[in-house]
């Protein structure tokens, strides 16, 4: 056992390493090489102790369930899916519809298949956006003044390389929360 | 070599051997001054790495800390080397550790618990860098995974603690993860086992441990002298007093009631546990037991502000429940004060803490109750890991080390001034290195002149 202990440890720090560079190096990639596309979104901010303040929103995810899940009958919760995204003539993207399989063509991203008591078929890919402790108060009453807004809705950006994607930023009016944030408190 | 525990157990053989005459009684007091010179050189060793231990902690939190400060103003590629460098730095300290001090645990628990803080903080930046998807949930089966081989190759018990933690606060949140989760479980449960077990062979050392119990409870179990029956009878009475007043008070909401409840139940479970503790009878331990970890509990609650800004004294005919209160503390005051037993002061002065604090609420000054909160949970800590190495208890190391762990990590993750916290724990990491560092150089030169 000895022995073993220098190749048990060797093993566990290939795997953090492992871990901790495939994260980044998807992301990384999906944000260099994916396809950019904006969605409207609706928030509130709490608090995760390991990562800091963010803040919490929900993406609109009116999807039909494709065809071919009569014939698989496998969109059980949990169960890894495809949802394809549409780019409407506004200029943002929505979801289209959410398949067993991955798409032939087109952007998708790979989702987990929600509880039947979900009112959406599957787990919004993205729900979060962290920033900085001390700007998230101040972030949070712009998001909450821009909800309220018509003219000017919230909108996440995001960018999507073979199914995983990857967020690039949460707008107000064209212009970065985070920028936005840092000019109100500063006042 | 042989565990701690068979020393103390050898120990508390020796008189009965000399009485059956199977050793002289030469032999016993050899023997004796030769367990005792052992449970101090292993209660050192113990309180070496406890330290080493706390530096670790204090000294990474701190760091961490003074980085967040800082956060926005560093480029993402500064944030991942932040992410990167002293993940690979704790990754080289831990191969030097496993690989030229594999044996000592002064060596090799700290670099554990310094690589999976690496490891959190990485995952956890890479993932806000990136604005990763995942909840809390997820970040914890993570690591908890990634701590796996780590603790086996370090043979770390802090790291087994870590482990556990880890597990039971997934479990209520973690419904969706639970098969990874059972499946972690079961790989470290080999570990986890030896952990517990101390590394020593279950089967000889329970059978024989069992038969001692058995042989202590029974005549144990009736030898609770009248003189801790009255004290046991008193604070019964009391206890029960305090319900019926309580719930007779007029004009005060049910949140007063509990919060006033709270302490003194705890206190009285506490202090019936102790009372008893002679008779080795088990439901009395578990009394204590029971008391304990509710007692640690109101201690972290107080060491938040809004703790006593929700619960304090202060509305019209407060003045008798104060009076009340204050005379109720005295009282036990003076009965924890008649326990012979280690920590018997904090638990005993506690109740007056708590008065004090909600008076010190009462009149807006919420902060330093607060403070004295923590202060508290900080000299209990404290007092609990000198009080182990005194008497040579690991088990009370323990219990100090896991308490000064949760004041720590509660402070850690407040969500007061950053840069404050960042360097408080950056001069108590320094302090906690240079005394362990002093109190090694110390006990090399008594053992070289010894």
């Amino acid at each position: 056992m000895k022995k073993l202990r220098p190749w048990l440890f060797g093993a566990g720090a290939l795997l953090i390493v492992a871990a901790v560079g495939w994260n980044m190096a998807r992301s990384e990639i999906a944000l260099r090489y994916g396809t950019l596309h904006r969605m409207k979104i609706r928030g509130f901010d709490p608090h995760d102790p390991f990562r800091g303040r963010y803040l919490a929103f929900t993406m609109p995810a009116d999807v039909k369930k494709s065809e071919i899940s009569h014939d698989r009958g496998d969109f059980s919760a949990g169960t890894v899916a495809y949802v394809t995204l549409k780019r409407g003539e506004d200029g943002f993207s929505s979801f289209e519809t959410l398949l067993a399989e991955p798409p032939a063509e087109g952007d998708y991203l790979k989702v987990s298949c929600a509880s039947r008591w979900s009112s959406n078929g599957f787990v919004a890919p993205f729900s979060r956006f962290y920033l900085n402790e001390a700007l998230a108060p101040e972030a949070e009453k712009l998001l909450d003044r821009a909800l309220r807004d018509d003219k000017n809705p919230p909108e996440i950006l995001f960018r999507v390389h073979r199914g995983h994607g990857a967020l690039a930023d949460l707008q107000i009016g064209g212009r970065s929360i985070v920028e936005l944030a840092r000019e109100s408190r500063g006042r | 070599m042989a565990s701690q525990r068979f020393f103390q157990e050898l120990a508390a053989e020796l008189p009965r051997w000399v009485a059956d005459g199977v050793i002289p009684q030469e032999t016993a007091d050899a023997l004796a001054r030769y367990c005792v010179a052992d449970s101090t050189r292993s209660a050192k060793n113990h309180l070496q790495i406890f330290l080493g231990v706390l530096c670790a902690l204090l000294i990474g939190a701190g760091l961490i800390l003074l980085i967040s400060h800082n956060w926005d103003q560093f480029p993402p590629a500064v944030r991942l080397a932040f992410a990167w460098v002293p993940l690979a730095a704790t990754i080289l300290f831990g191969f030097r550790a496993v690989t030229r001090h594999g044996d000592e645990p002064a060596w090799c628990e700290p670099a554990a618990l310094l690589l999976m803080a690496a490891t959190a903080s990485a995952i956890a930046i890479v993932s806000q860098v990136y604005q990763c998807v995942g909840t809390l949930s997820d970040f914890l089966l993570l690591l908890l995974a990634l701590t796996l081989l780590p603790m086996y190759g370090f043979r770390s018990t802090v790291l087994s603690a870590v482990f556990a933690v880890g597990f039971f606060a997934m479990l209520p949140e973690g419904q969706a993860q639970m098969p990874w989760l059972m499946l972690l479980a079961l790989a470290a449960m080999p570990h986890l086992w030896r952990s517990a077990t101390g590394g020593v062979s279950v089967r000889g050392r329970r059978q024989e441990t069992v038969a001692a119990e058995l042989a202590a409870s029974a005549p144990g179990g009736v030898s609770v002298g009248v003189r801790q029956l009255n004290q046991l009878a008193i604070a019964s009475i009391l206890f029960c007093l305090n319900l019926f007043c309580m719930m007779r008070i007029n004009g005060h909401d049910d949140s007063l009631i509990a919060c006033l409840m709270w302490p003194l139940l705890c206190c009285v479970l506490l202090q019936a546990g102790w009372l008893a503790a002679g008779s080795r009878a088990g439901a009395m331990n578990a009394l204590r037991g029971i008391g304990a970890i509710g007692f640690l509990v109101l201690s972290m609650c107080g060491t938040y502000q809004d703790f006593w800004r929700e619960f304090r004294l202060g509305a019209p005919g407060d003045r008798l429940v104060e009076l009340y209160l204050g005379a109720l503390a005295l009282v036990w005051l003076g009965l924890g004060w008649r326990l012979r037993s280690p920590g018997r002061s904090y638990v005993a002065a506690y109740p007056i803490l708590f008065l004090l604090c909600m008076l010190l609420g009462a009149y807006r000054h919420e902060g330093v109750a607060m403070l004295l909160g923590n202060l508290y949970l900080l000299l209990l800590g404290a007092g609990m890991l000198v009080s182990g190495f005194r008497t040579r208890s690991l088990w009370c190391m323990n219990r100090g080390l896991g308490v000064l762990t949760i004041l720590i990590f509660l402070r850690f993750c407040a969500s007061d001034d950053i840069l404050l916290r960042a360097f408080v724990f950056l001069g108590l990491g320094i302090a906690v290195g240079v005394f362990n560092l002093v109190f090694v150089r110390k006990l090399k030169k008594m053992e070289a002149a010894a």
